[in-house]
């Protein structure tokens, strides 16, 4: 429950960090610190130096582009995206994200990137990004790349982000014309981890569904994309009887695990329910 | 602030010691900092049952930063290997033959900064021989169970001891005349107190003086001082323990851990301070745990729903050491008030205690020795009752109450319940909660589909321990020391023998001497846990505090308000008989309006005035309370819940809770104090949990795995109160410390149970997790299929 003997080093640009990050044997980055710093004390990671990005003023702020494209810097707080009115008129989803994570300590000082760069199975927005069809924007040394959320997220606890990177920017799309995003998720407690955790986004057009996505957390590897089931949404009429999508969940294979709070079993009929749940909930939020 | 001496000082909604609290100024364990003070780190065992092959400490004593390493073997030259138990058992202090328990204590490291008295753990080198290990309580005694216990002279098996109460053949009697007998299997699951302070000392031997001074987290300093003396052969005059600040105990700091003991050993080894702060992991896996009782109650009654009869099974998980925090005669605890706060004609329980590979403990978490356990399995089993016979729960609890003019009431098992008015309290929750409402609701809702509970607890409380004649804590009998002194200007110092853990003792008790005395609250100041500054006393648990120790701080301001008397008679000129007291004096009957108030009184003892005989010139007094009963406070709870039929997971809509702990003193502590303990219940009942897996593996050392409730699952809580004075007590005060975490957990499972009643669900064990609920609506087996509990 200390922290082991460690360096600390605190860039003042992303270039700086990048730099930092490529020479410094072991080193990771530290943004808001929210899991990281547990991890030391658990023992659970053992880096030998820390870059701290969090007072980069490049990798912090909301911003819209011309096209409504929202660009959000890395080390951006939860409390920032929650409270920013931008963000809850163009991207309501984003911030009610932030805002529904319970602890404000934990709101003032994680930051999205973290979260995103973390990919826990229980971590809040990967499944959203994935849903939203984000872009991550990651430096390197050799300049910038710029990756689907489909690519970013490679499996439990890892990313693209690759040695000597760092995720400056997610830019997340405008929502198009007619759009619903619902968010379902079950704790024990309600600053537990997710024991399951579906993330439904429909696009509406003229009462029908034109796009959809349906994605689930809380589950092995990376925010599981459920093709099927969005099969099964697009081109139907947006009523609550779409929930029967969930269905084609039977035939995934969703890899999941027994814990103390529960079966790997319940994980999985509890991903169903709260599939079912946001498909309504999109319905209900998409403007028809 | 004032008082008139004749109850006003009662009723501020104050809290004194919050003026440090909220502006972080409160002095902690933590806190103490000596000059070249050391620090120590425990190492721990990672398996749960395992013979000591071999401990190489020789890596770590090369560390640079590193003073000693204390092992088993070195304490065993000094006799100090082993410790005794609250139980008369003894516990390891570090282990010398076997370790019994995952966590259990092994070797501590002393060395210059706690960095690096953690990293020099990890250079030493335990060889262990792996045993199977005991886990299943009930498998405990199986014969082919392995022996932990192999150290005890004469231990054969994992028994530990056979208690029973009550009248077997009378039961048996009342059984056969039932028209109904009612039997249900339940758990008590292992539960953690888990203070969010955890758990420390430093340790400071002076060579020069042969003084020891501890600082520690201890709910019974003076118990402390004791075992240190008989620990260490340090006369007990000459050792002092002090408790600052403590964050929170409920049970987890009344004994004593082995860190405690090395940091002493630690400090006499070095001759420099030496301090030990536990982290988190450690106090859930180490520290003492609280229930695991394995129960099987039957209720007996006949078909109009007269209880007749109460029989209980209970197998008892001790863990690796018996070091459960009770009165010697009662191994376990006051379980025999099982038969709750009903008219029974008949009760028996026995109770049988078994060693497990699991950290040792078994403390009263905020509650008076085993009466929440004993709450709840009769809670349960009136609930069960009621749905055998189809009554309402409310109408079959009406009928069974004790009543009134039953008081004192002796219950079947030999209990003296001191005062109450049951109905009354009943009748003022359902009024309260809407009651007929809330079943109209329930039954439009069921029509939908919709899963919604209504529970009911009645709880009776055993508290204030005790009596000498009957209660002691290791060979201390329960009686507690008060000391008062007033000052010429007449403000008051009371020294007290109990110790806060967040209660509000420096307010509470200040306000009884203000009662008693007619001055202001802030005129009087409380020192408590320092052995050197207080009278001897064995602590604060068991919601003992008001009902002992606040009735020896009354006893002892009315002594000193006696002498007061005297020597304003002196004053006055007029015989002590003659005077009377009122609105904070001393007059001459007939004259209210002169006379003398304490401070002049005070001021004039210490002054040139001919003083009668026998009369000191100082108002001060001491005394030791013995108190004649416990004390039994007393409530009806009620919480609604929805619970998702989806999911399982229970929302807790509503709890009302109507209190009877007698007199309020201060009705803000009160209410926290309640507060606190409803909170404590939903956690119980829906949370918490310390699980293993088959090999003993403690699977809940952090707060991501052994969930505390916050305030997002509790709901606005909604209290009343019915107010019957306690007989015996000095103000009529009984004690609230723990009234609601006892009554709570039942009311909440047996909302749940009302709402799953539908779906054909008769009882599901704590904690109700979503997935323990869904479980149970799916018709599954109730036990998690993962974790052994």
């Amino acid at each position: 429950m200390l922290l082991p003997p460690l360096r600390y080093l605190r860039p003042e640009t992303p270039e700086d960090a990048v730099a930092m990050l490529s020479d410094v044997d072991g080193s990771v980055v530290l943004a808001g610190g929210q899991t990281l710093m547990n991890m030391l004390k658990l023992d659970l990671a053992h880096p030998d130096a820390l870059v701290d990005v969090h007072r980069i003023d490049a990798l912090r702020g909301i911003e819209h582009d011309a096209d409504g494209t929202l660009v959000v810097g890395a080390a951006t707080t939860y409390a920032e995206l929650a409270r920013s009115p931008e963000v809850r008129r163009s991207h309501p989803a984003v911030a009610e994200m932030a805002a529904g994570l319970v602890d404000r300590q934990v709101r003032n000082r994680g930051t999205i990137g973290g979260n995103c760069c973390l990919n826990d199975p229980t971590s809040n927005y990967p499944p959203l990004m994935v849903a939203l069809d984000a872009r991550f924007r990651v430096l390197g040394r050799d300049g910038e790349r710029r990756l689907p959320a489909s690519e970013f997220f490679r499996g439990t606890l890892a990313t693209a982000v690759g040695r000597g990177e760092l995720l400056t920017t997610i830019e997340i799309p405008p929502m198009p014309q007619g759009s619903g995003v619902a968010h379902e998720h079950l704790q024990v407690g309600a600053d537990s981890w997710a024991i399951a955790r579906a993330v439904v986004r429909l696009d509406v057009a003229d009462g029908v569904v034109a796009d959809a996505r349906a994605v689930l957390g809380a589950v092995y590897g990376s925010p599981l994309r459920l093709p099927e089931v969005e099969r099964r949404l697009i081109g139907q009429r947006a009523t609550p009887d779409l929930a029967e999508a969930a269905d084609a969940l039977q035939d995934v294979d969703v890899q999941t695990a027994d814990d103390v709070h529960c079966s790997a079993a319940y994980r999985r009929e509890m991903a169903e329910v709260q599939l079912r749940r946001a498909i309504r909930a999109a319905v209900e939020r998409s403007v028809q | 602030m004032t008082a008139d001496g004749n109850g006003s000082a009662f009723g501020s909604r104050i809290r004194k010691e919050d003026a440090r609290f909220v502006r972080g100024l409160g002095k902690f364990v933590d806190d103490v900092v000596l000059p070249g003070m050391l620090h120590g780190a425990m190492l721990r065992s990672p398996m749960a049952h395992a013979r000591i092959v071999s401990v190489d400490v020789s890596a770590a004593l090369a560390h640079p930063r590193v003073k000693t390493v204390i092992t088993g073997e070195m304490l065993a030259e000094r006799g100090m290997a082993w410790m005794p138990t609250l139980s008369y058992d003894q516990q390891a202090v570090l282990a010398t033959d076997k370790v019994r328990f995952q966590g259990q204590e092994v070797a501590f490291v002393v060395a210059e900064d706690r960095y690096a008295a953690r990293d020099a753990l990890e250079l030493i080198d335990v060889e262990y021989e792996p045993l199977p290990a005991v886990v299943d309580a009930h498998q405990a005694l199986a014969p082919d169970a392995p022996v932990i216990r192999d150290d005890r002279p004469g231990q054969q098996d994992n028994h530990i001891f056979d208690w029973e109460s009550g009248d077997a053949q009378r039961v048996a009697e009342v059984f056969a005349e039932a028209d109904v007998v009612v039997e249900q299997d339940m758990l008590y699951p292992r539960v953690h107190p888990a203070p969010l302070e955890t758990c420390g000392i430093v340790a400071d031997m002076d060579p020069v003086s042969g003084r020891l001074t501890v600082w520690s987290t201890a709910q019974a300093p003076h118990a402390h001082r004791s075992l240190y003396a008989q620990l260490t052969g340090i006369p007990e005059h000459r050792i002092r323990v002090i408790a600052n600040d403590i964050g929170g105990g409920f049970g987890n700091k009344v004994g004593v851990y082995p860190g405690y003991v090395c940091a002493i050993v630690a400090s006499m080894i070095t001759q420099q301070p030496v301090k030990w702060i536990e982290d988190r992991a450690e106090n859930l896996m180490s520290t003492a745990f609280a229930r695991d009782y394995h129960m099987r109650g039957e209720i007996a009654a006949r078909s109009d729903g007269t209880i007749l009869g109460l029989r209980v099974r209970v197998l008892a998980d001790h863990g690796a050491f018996n070091a459960t925090a009770q009165p010697s005669r009662y191994p376990a605890g006051f379980f025999g008030v099982f038969t709750g706060s009903y008219d029974l004609q008949a009760a028996h329980c026995s109770v049988t205690g078994v060693y497990t590979n699991k950290a040792p403990g078994g403390v009263a978490y905020s509650c008076s020795f085993r009466v929440t356990e004993a709450v709840y399995l009769v809670e349960r089993m009136v609930d069960l009752l009621a749905c055998e016979l189809d009554m309402d729960p409310a109408e079959l609890r009406m009928r069974n109450l004790i009543r009134p003019e039953q008081f004192p009431y002796d219950t079947a098992t030999g209990w003296r319940y001191d005062s109450g008015d049951y109905p009354r309290a009943l009748a003022k929750l359902l009024d309260m909660a809407g009651y007929h409402d809330l079943r109209a609701e329930q039954a439009a809702k069921r029509e939908r589909g919709e899963l919604m509970g209504i529970g009911l607890s009645f709880f009776t409380e055993a508290v204030g321990a005790g009596p000498r004649k009957h209660l002691d804590m290791y060979g201390f009998g329960m009686a507690d020391g008060a000391e008062l002194r007033v000052h010429p200007s007449g403000t008051a110092v009371l020294r007290v023998s109990c110790m806060s853990q967040g209660q509000g003792h420096e307010t509470t008790f200040a306000q009884l001497v203000a009662n008693e005395l007619g001055i202001g609250v802030d005129e009087v100041d409380v020192v408590q846990g320092d052995t050197d500054h207080t009278p001897f006393g064995v602590g604060t648990y068991g919601s003992r505090s008001i009902a002992v120790s606040g009735a020896a701080a009354v006893t002892v301001a009315r002594k000193v308000r006696e002498q007061a008397r005297l020597i304003a008679a002196a004053m006055l000129e007029a015989d002590p008989e003659d005077l009377e007291w009122g609105d904070g004096r001393w007059y001459v009957r007939g004259v209210e309006g002169a006379g003398h108030t304490l401070a002049e009184i005070a001021r004039a003892a210490h002054a040139d005035i001919d003083l009668p005989d026998g009369v000191d010139g100082q108002l001060a007094a001491s005394t030791v309370y013995n108190p004649p009963n416990l004390t039994f406070p007393f409530g009806a709870y009620l919480c609604v819940v929805d619970v998702d039929p989806d999911t399982g997971q229970v929302t807790v809509r509503r709890f009302v809770a109507v209190d009877d702990c007698g007199v309020r003193i201060n009705p803000m502590i009160v209410d926290g104090q309640i507060h606190r303990g409803l909170a404590d219940g939903i956690g119980m009942a829906l949370m918490e949990h310390i699980a293993f897996d088959a090999d003993g593996n403690h699977l809940g050392g952090s707060f991501m795995d052994y969930l505390l409730p916050t305030a997002l699952e509790c709901p606005s809580w909604e209290l009343g109160e019915t107010v019957t004075p306690s007989p015996h007590h000095p103000v009529g005060a009984k004690g609230i410390g723990e009234a609601a975490t006892v009554g709570s957990p039942a009311a909440v499972v047996n909302a749940v149970m009302d709402a799953l009643r539908p779906c054909g669900v008769r009882h599901a064990d704590m904690p109700l997790t979503p997935a323990a609920v869904w479980r149970a609506i799916q018709g599954r087996a109730l036990r998690s299929d993962l974790a052994i509990r």
